[in-house]
């Protein structure tokens, strides 16, 4: 299977386009308006799209890393199996949970040996590991296998004017194009990405298992104060790891300081399906949100008179 | 080593206490965040199924990750007792 791939997991093959998609623990449970935007819009461009079952957290790598590495491989190893066993590749929203899978993936390939100690464990539920799939960030299937220009021919602008929050593991690749993709991808579908000082800096997770204070104040609100001077309709993420900050971190500082952050925090997907003209009641778009989205719903409304 | 330092313990670290929950969910239920009502309507209003296709839908996958953990005795190693869900230490 190894030379289906390339150094940096280009697609190599482009009429493989299966993938079973990785909720992750936060999508499914706070985020059904990003997992219902994905699985409703991805197919509509193309993209064979089926739920990756039996998933389980991707784990953390951050923190297995550091007190067992066999954890991260066989937890990850277990995830990947299932969609290996349906012969498809992975696809994930979540940047961490693409990084610890796409990882993992990369190093078992790599090494036969650890493939083996992995499947030695594994073989305690009766499953195996081959290796032989490929872990995909949303971002890339988006970019790389249905195309900007495809996706600008076949929908209209959402007339808002947004901020972009990468998210730090969007910078897993030294070329940065993850980055490139979610920004292009973005301008795309909208009038106006909005650049700011603290674009690149972290929503604040991995400190908030040392230091909840800190990830609070100085990460999640410095973002938040740096984006409500911006006067824009939306902050667009794609990772379920950094909503779950910024959903944490907007009930504590309303706790603790009433401190209020009315912008709305929407996924990359709600735009794509806003743009091809799905209703945001078809995909759940008005509940479980940090913010009400009413303004950018009307607008969209408005536009579509 | 033992025989030429046989004082010697090994150091019992325990777990964060911010992880240490987190740590009980992920063996128990195989994710981060429990499922119930409240998320299971609004699910529902999304156009999803109530039930996610992940190990909340499939509890044998828990009961895979607690097999996988033992096979590796991480629950030792951490001061985890699966069965009863308590650290000791």
């Amino acid at each position: 299977m190894a030379d289906q791939y390339n150094s940096t997991e280009t697609l190599t093959n482009p009429e493989k386009t299966r993938y079973s998609f990785f909720l992750g623990c936060v999508m499914p449970i706070k985020m059904p308006w990003a997992e219902s935007a994905i699985m409703q819009t991805l197919p509509k461009f193309g993209v064979d799209l089926e739920y990756l079952k039996k998933a389980t957290c991707c784990p953390r790598a951050g923190v297995w890393k550091s007190v067992d590495e066999r954890v991260w491989l066989t937890l990850a190893s277990y995830n990947l199996l299932q969609a290996e066993g349906d012969g498809r590749d992975v696809m994930a929203s979540c940047n961490g949970c693409y990084v610890t899978l796409y990882e993992a993936n990369k190093l078992l390939r790599e090494n036969p040996e650890k493939l083996k100690e992995i499947n030695g464990y594994l073989a305690e539920t009766h499953t195996h590991y081959n290796a032989s799939i490929r872990v995909r960030h949303l971002l890339e299937v988006l970019y790389e296998e249905v195309g900007v220009d495809r996706i600008k021919g076949e929908s209209r602008k959402v007339p808002i004017r947004v901020a972009l929050h990468p998210g730090c593991h969007m910078r897993i690749f030294e070329d940065g194009r993850l980055v490139r993709y979610f920004s292009e991808l973005t301008c795309a579908l909208v009038d106006e990405v909005v650049p700011y000082e603290d674009e690149q800096m972290c929503c604040g997770l991995q400190a908030n298992l040392a230091d909840r204070q800190f990830a609070t104040y100085e990460r999640a609100k410095k973002k938040f104060d740096a984006l409500k001077a911006l006067n824009i309709d939306a902050l667009v993420i794609v990772c379920s790891g950094c909503y779950d900050q910024f959903e944490r971190a907007v009930q504590i500082l309303k706790k603790e300081i009433g401190y209020e952050f009315d912008l709305p925090i929407i996924h990359l997907a709600e735009l794509l399906a806003l743009s091809i003209g799905t209703s945001p009641d078809e995909f759940g778009m008005r509940y479980l949100r940090t913010a009400p989205v009413d303004s950018i719903i009307a607008k969209w409304e408005s536009d579509r008179r | 080593m033992s025989d030429i330092f046989p004082w010697r313990r090994q150091v019992k670290v325990p777990v964060p206490t911010t992880v240490k929950t987190q740590l009980i969910r992920h063996f128990s239920i195989g994710l981060l965040y429990p499922l119930n009502e409240e998320v299971m309507e609004y699910r529902r209003r999304s156009g999803l199924n109530p039930v996610p296709p992940t190990a909340h839908g499939y509890p044998e996958a828990a009961a895979d990750i607690q097999t996988l953990i033992k096979a590796m005795k991480v629950d030792k190693k951490i001061g985890l007792d699966l069965d009863t869900m308590e650290y000791q230490y």
